[in-house]
This record gives C-alpha cells, structure tokens and sequence, in this order.
C-alpha cells in the first residue's frame, strides 16, 4: 500500500483515539461543573448543621444525611475490613492454591460482581423483614457485604507484592509464621492495604441502591441504630425524583458533598500509595 | 563457640525432582566450609536443608539425618532451631519496614525479648561484627533500605548475628555486590570463624580459595569431593572436581 | 529450647491460621446464603409463574399478575445501547493511554478516567434529570427524529426521560470499565510483539492492529463482558432516568423499566408475599446473568492477563 496513505491513516486513528479520550472525559467535567455551580451556591454552614426543612420551604441541611452516612460507612468498614484482611492474609501466606483458595477467590470476584441492589434485597428479607424494622444496622451490613471483597482482592494483592525473601529472612532468623506475618509482612504492605481501604470506603459512601430497603431513610436524627436512618445518597435520591426545587437545590448541594468526600478519599489515597514507592 | 554438623545420607527432592542425592559430610566447627558446584547441582538445596528452609516450599520432600551438636536438627521444632543456625542471602532483604536499628535486633525482639538496654546493647555488638556500626551507628533510626547494597548485606549479617547463632549459613553472600563490597564481606568472614561455624556457598572459586578452610564440590546433587581448600584446588582426588576447577565445564 | 516455648508458638500460630481459615470459609458462606435467600424468597412467584414470569408482559400488582418482560427488555436495550457508544470509546481511551499518551499524560488521564468511575451513581442520575434529559429532549431527540425519524428506533415524542437518556448514561458510567480492562490487557501484551511489528515498518496504528490487539482480543471481550455486566445491574442513574413505565415499545424515545428499577422503586411497596418474591425473582433473574456473564468476563482476561491469581509460593 501507498507509503503516505499509511501515514495519513496512521495519523487519522491516532486522532480518533485522542477524540475518543477528550469525548469520555466530557462527562466527567460536566457532572462536576455542574455539581460545583449548582451545589455551592445552596452550601452553608447551616446545611452540615441542620436537618431537612419541610417540603417547599428553603434552606435547611442534611446534617442527619451526611452523619448517617458516616455511621453505616463506619458500621460497613468495622465488619469489612477485619474479615476482609484476614481473609486475604489466608490466601496469600497459608493457602495459595489448593482447590479451597481458588473457590474463595471465585466467591470473592463473583460478590464484587453483584449489582448492589442484590444485597438490598438479601439484607431486606434476612435482617429487615426478620427484625421488623429498618435499620441502621441493616444499611451498615449491605455496605459491609460489599465493601468485603473489594478489601479482599486489593489487600491481596499488597500482600502478594512482597517479596518472598522477605518472609525467607524472618523464617531464617527462627521468628514464628504468625508473626512474620502480623509483624513483619502487614508493616511492610501497609500503606497498600490502607490505600485499598480508602478506596473501598470511598466507593460504599456513594452506594444509594442498597440503603433504600434497608437504611429506608429519615428526615430526622436516628436515636439508635435499630431506627431508619438516613443517608446522603439517599437522600440525594429522593430529593432529585421529588418535584419541589428547593429539594433539588439540596440535592445538587449534597451531591457537592459526596463527591468531594469521594474525591478526597481517591486523592488521598493515591498519594498514600505513591509516597511509598521509591 | 561453633558447633559441628553431621550430615547423613541427606536426600531432597523439589517435587518430582531428587535434587540432593545422599549427601554424607562432616563440617567441621570454627571453619569455613565452601561448597562450589555449577548452577543446579545442589548447593543451595544443601544449604538450606540444614535450617530447615527447604521444608518451607511447597512439594518438597527431606529424607536423611543431620546431626548438630549431639542432636538431630528433626527432633526439635525448626523455629528454634533457626535461632541456632542463622542464614544470609544472596540478595539483602533488610526488612523494609523497619529502621536499621529495628532490622538488627528483629530476631531478638520478634521472639519476646523486650529489655531496651539488652537490645541496644546486641545491636551495637552484633554491628560491630559485622563491621557496620561505625558507619551507621548516627542513623539507626533511618530506614533499612537507605543503605548501599553492601551495606545492606552486612546489616543482615548483623541482624543473622544478633540472634547469637553457633552455625552461620551464607548463600552467596557478596554475588551481588560489587568488589569491594565483596572485599568488606570477606574479610568480615575470616573474623567471624574464630566464633562461628560458617558454611558459604559460592560459586567463585577463587572466593573459596581465599577464604575456606575446607571446601566441598557438588555435582548433580552429589557430594563428589571435601577437604582442605588447598588440596581440592592444587590436588583433587576426583577427575569431576579437576575438571571444574579447571573451567572445563560450568 | 523448652518444651512450654514449643507449645505456646505453636498454639498462637495455630490460632492465626484458624482465624483467617475461618474468614477465607465465611466468604464461601456468605456467596451460597446470599444464593439461597434469594432463591428461597423468590419461591412463591417461580412456582405460581414458572417460565411464563421472563415471558409474561403483565405487571399488575393489584391482579397480582407479574410478568418480566418489560423490564428483562428495558434493561436489554439499555444495556446494549451502552455498550454500542461505550466500546469503542473506550477502547479508544484504553490505546490512547497504553500506546500514545506520554507519561504525565497518562497519569493525569488515567486518574480522571479513574474520577469517571468513582462518581455515585444517583450523583450522574442527578445530573441526568436536571442536564442530560432537557438535552435530549430539547436537542437531540428532536434532532434524531427529523433526520433518522424513518427508523422505528427514532420515532415517537421526544420526551427526554427514556431509553435513550438510561443507554446514554450507562455509557458514560460503564465506559470506565471498559476502558480499563482493555488497558490492562493491552498492558500485557508482550513488548516483543510491538517491537517484532515496528522493526517491519509497521506504523502506530498498524503495530496496534497487527500485534497488540489480536493478543489482547479475548481480554477485551471480558472486559466488554464486565461492562456488559455492571450496566445490567445498574440502578440508581437507571431509574431516574428511564421512564419507569412497564412498557414495551421499539422507540428509543419512549419510556421503559429496568430489572433492578422496578425493583429499586416497588420494593418497600411491596405489600403481599407474592409481590415481594415477584420482585425477588426479578433479582434473582439479574443476579443470575451477572454471575455467569461474570465468569465467563473473568475467565477470558485470565487467559490474556495472567493466570488465576495466586500462582506459587515463591516470588
């Protein structure tokens, strides 16, 4: 073929490609544009102190949103990343690939699979419908269910990043299993573990799908966590389908929040795990 | 003091695979035995059936008595007994998430022992030994790998040191430094044997002739030939060994 | 050494093991409860509706007549038609970052990209009812009825809210996916391979075409799996945006209901048992199809990746 045609097709693809790039970040910038436009001008102090005002009236906050949110992310994370560690621990330092670990890897890689509104559903008609009530509680373990395997496929790989001779070195100076792994091997994963953390908490913070039938939602403060409570993408949710505009002011308001809480926690994360290569 | 091993009828197998094929030997205390050899013949397997650290892999199998100071290194749990027989590898692995302090006293405080003034003071012997403490002993808080890699080398010398072991294990300890690194690593050797029992595998024949008291050729898994370094380099009784040395293969 | 230093070792090892051995087993659990409850909860309507329930195009909760179809259908075209816009992007992104872009490039567009996937999804539903829904009703649906409007799939009153708006922003939300798998398989192919092509005079383009994308083929199909996967138990932007309306219409324009919408939006309504498991078998439906659709994604990155994770125990 025709040397120049070449070129210009080269050419012309490599275009195309860097389109296609400039195209899939215009949703990125449009959301956040208009998120920032419209959330900030409703943001106030009074909105991260108050609770929801009554439906067409304006101002008021989401204090209860975003303090709920945080209890079940805290609830999801107490449950998730114990088991999430330990399980990954398991995989990587005492069973690496007998039939057992390659069923476990599959069990975890099919529950990250699972649309998120599964495990409303499960949560609903195994806690829920069981205790009579929704709950904090109930929304704390749907997060908790899916925050596990994201905790357990990133700790995995941390821990698979150590070298072995490291564990060598602690098995040649007569130092226990359990304790070159609590000891030395954890220290040393460390900051990768805490970045795949951050990260799965970022990403449960916006879970809205499985809190709708478990969590439910409350335009109050919860009393405990045996009551409804409410929870800023939910919130969120509701105040968008809802046909007053001073809600939807609140919603892109809150919004502003949650991504910004999400943006943080990636940030933050990643600089976390830069620092430590060097 | 070093202690004497007594190898016998050592067999190991990596899988399907006999890498050791009845090893007989007597290693001698207060020495340094070379083991030499080409790649894959052994050497390494050895040398790490005597702490034990073959069993760690997978699909390995053991089968033969080793016998340390009067008892056999399977009657005892092998945690214990890597506080007797200390190993130093081919590449450092100073533990990276500890100071240079950290790194030495490991062994002692991984394993219970917590007086502040007993570790410091293991520290700065154990470095002393192993010729390191002057250039560290201002920044034992920095981190392990701020060290060259000869200085890295030498701090898990002293870390393997500060356990107190009797048998020092070392798998080609300066093949990745450069020489004078490689230098520093010898010369800390010929110190340490007045204390030690010291077994270095190394695949530069010259470094046993410098260094060995008495040195050990493996071929194929086998022991083929042991003695005093200068009749194994000038006179071997084996034709297998002559022609090694020679550079006739390997 | 005494004996009481051996046992005591032992004994905390032993724990740690069992310890962890115990979470490594409960993650096993939890997968086949989260099955069974499902299954279980779902009974009462899959033994009054048996196959009739993905056929059925009834959903009458006062007659207590439930049929799938509509929603198995919005879901479908949804899901389709953002993998139609979604694929190629981003692929196109992927070969951007792994074969074109210099390293500060990368990095900055890779961490958006990566900003795409990390927005919550009710925050683009948001941005989908007050943004992207006027657009289309406004611009683009007029727009694609005046010059395509002979296609069934153009006709219709544009309304915004609809199958469009849920397929266009399914796109945006999958295309991170995509885009992603795509460059790590790429990542995968071995230097080799380009440098074979570029020392024949091959260009960018052709290097790509001859040696990076036919190795990376059955990775890139898993990834469009997995794209395919997240979109069809997409939620939250899904149902603020499609219209949830049962219905089964060939316009774009028109409004339907997705699987995990209705669910969404009927659950806690659900007043009698039959209801509930009608909707618990929607799920299970979904559920279903993202496990195998799942497997099948992850079997072919494997196979250009790397192996099943784990591998030996050594380094």
């Amino acid at each position: 073929m025709n040397d120049r045609l070449r070129k210009y097709r080269n050419l012309t693809m490599m275009g195309i490609f860097t389109l296609a790039t400039l195209i899939a970040l215009i949703p990125l910038f449009g959301v956040l544009g208009y998120v920032v436009k419209n959330g900030f001008s409703a943001l106030n102090l009074e909105f991260f102190i108050n609770l929801p005002k009554a439906m067409g009236l304006s101002g008021g906050g989401m204090a209860n949103a975003i303090v709920g949110t945080l209890i079940m992310v805290v609830i999801a994370s107490i449950i998730g990343i114990p088991i999430g560690i330990l399980t990954a621990i398991y995989l990587t330092e005492y069973d690496r690939n007998s039939w057992f670990s390659i069923a476990v890897r599959f069990a975890t890689d099919v529950l990250t699979g699972i649309p998120s509104i599964i495990v409303g559903i499960v949560i609903y008609t195994a806690v829920v419908l069981k205790m009579g009530h929704f709950s904090a509680l109930a929304g704390g373990l749907s997060l908790a269910i899916i925050m596990t395997p994201l905790i357990i496929r990133s700790t995995e790989e941390m821990l698979k990043l150590v070298s072995h001779s490291i564990r060598e070195a602690g098995y040649a100076l007569g130092i226990s299993k359990r304790i070159i792994i609590l000891r030395i091997i954890l220290p040393t994963a460390a900051k990768g573990i805490i970045t795949g953390a951050m990260l799965a908490i970022a990403r449960v913070s916006g879970e809205t799908a499985p809190l709708i039938f478990t969590a439910l939602g409350n335009q109050y403060w919860a009393h405990s966590l045996n009551e409804p409570i409410a929870a800023l993408p939910v919130q969120i949710y509701q105040y968008a389908t809802s046909p007053y505009k001073e809600w939807h002011q609140q919603a892109w308001a809150g919004s502003l929040v949650l991504i910004s809480m999400v943006i943080i926690l990636n940030l933050i994360a990643r600089l976390v795990f830069r620092s430590r290569s060097n | 003091m070093g202690q004497s091993l007594s190898v016998r009828h050592l067999e190991a197998w990596y899988g399907s695979n006999k890498t050791l094929k009845g090893i007989n030997m007597e290693i001698q205390p207060n020495q340094v035995t070379a083991i030499i050899g080409p790649s894959g013949c052994g050497k390494s397997t050895f040398v790490r059936c005597i702490n034990r650290m073959h069993e760690t892999l997978p699909g390995t199998k053991v089968k033969g008595e080793i016998i340390l100071d009067g008892q056999s290194i399977y009657d005892q749990d092998p945690v214990t007994l890597r506080k007797t027989v200390g190993m130093v590898f081919q590449k450092a692995n100073p533990f990276p998430s500890m100071s240079i302090y950290e790194n030495v006293v490991a062994g002692l405080r991984l394993n219970g022992m917590k007086s502040k003034q007993k570790l410091q003071a293991s520290a700065e012997k154990s470095l002393r030994m192993a010729a390191l403490w002057d250039e560290v002993k201002d920044r034992l808080n920095y981190s392990g790998m701020s060290l060259s890699g000869g200085q890295q080398q030498r701090l898990c010398i002293a870390r393997a040191l500060a356990v107190e072991p009797s048998v020092l294990l070392m798998d080609e300890p300066a093949s990745a430094l450069d020489p004078i690194a490689t230098t520093h690593i010898e010369e800390l050797i010929r110190q340490l044997k007045e204390n030690y029992t010291i077994l270095i595998v190394t695949h530069n024949m010259q470094q046993a002739a410098r260094i060995a008291d008495s040195t050990a050729f493996f071929l194929n898994g086998e022991l083929v030939e042991h003695g005093p370094t200068s009749e194994i380099f000038t006179n071997p009784n084996d034709k297998r060994t002559e022609d090694y040395i020679t550079g006739r293969f390997g | 050494m005494s004996k009481k230093t051996k046992l005591t070792a032992s004994i905390g090892d032993q724990a740690l093991r069992l310890l962890t051995l115990l979470m490594a087993i409960s993650v096993l659990i939890l997968m086949a409860w989260m099955g069974w409850q499902m299954y279980y909860s779902a009974l009462p309507s899959i033994q009054k509706f048996g196959f009739g329930f993905i056929t059925g195009r009834v959903w009458d909760p006062v007659k207590e007549q439930f049929g799938a179809l509509p929603f198995i259908y919005g879901t479908l075209v949804t899901s389709l038609l953002a993998l139609l816009i979604a694929t190629p992007i981003g692929l196109g992104v992927a070969i951007f970052l792994n074969e074109m872009a210099a390293s500060k490039v990368r990095i900055v567009v890779a961490f958006l990209v990566e900003m795409l996937a990390a927005i919550p999804s009710v925050v683009y539903g948001l941005w989908g009812i007050f943004v992207l829904a006027p657009w289309l009703r406004e611009t683009v649906e007029p727009g694609l009825a005046k010059w395509l409007g002979f296609i069934p799939l153009f006709k219709g009153t544009p309304a915004g809210f609809g199958m469009l708006a849920g397929g266009l922003i399914l796109a945006v939300m999958i295309l991170p996916t995509i885009a992603a798998i795509s460059g790590e398989v790429m990542a995968a192919v071995p230097n080799e391979q380009r440098e074979a092509a570029l020392a024949l005079g091959a260009t960018k383009w052709e290097m790509i075409r001859l040696a990076v994308l036919p190795y990376a083929k059955s990775g890139i199909l898993g990834g469009i799996m997995l794209g395919l996967g997240r979109a069809l138990g997409e939620t939250m932007a899904v149902t603020m945006l499609i219209g949830n309306r049962p219905d089964i219409l060939p316009s774009l324009f028109a409004p339907a209901y997705s699987m995990a919408a209705v669910i969404a939006n009927e659950f806690t309504e659900a007043t009698n048992n039959l209801y509930l498991s009608a909707l618990v078998e929607i799920g299970l439906i979904l559920f279903g199809i993202t496990l195998i659709l799942n497997v099948f994604a992850r079997l072919l990155v494997w196979s250009v990746a790397r192996g099943p994770k784990g591998g030996t125990s050594n380094e």
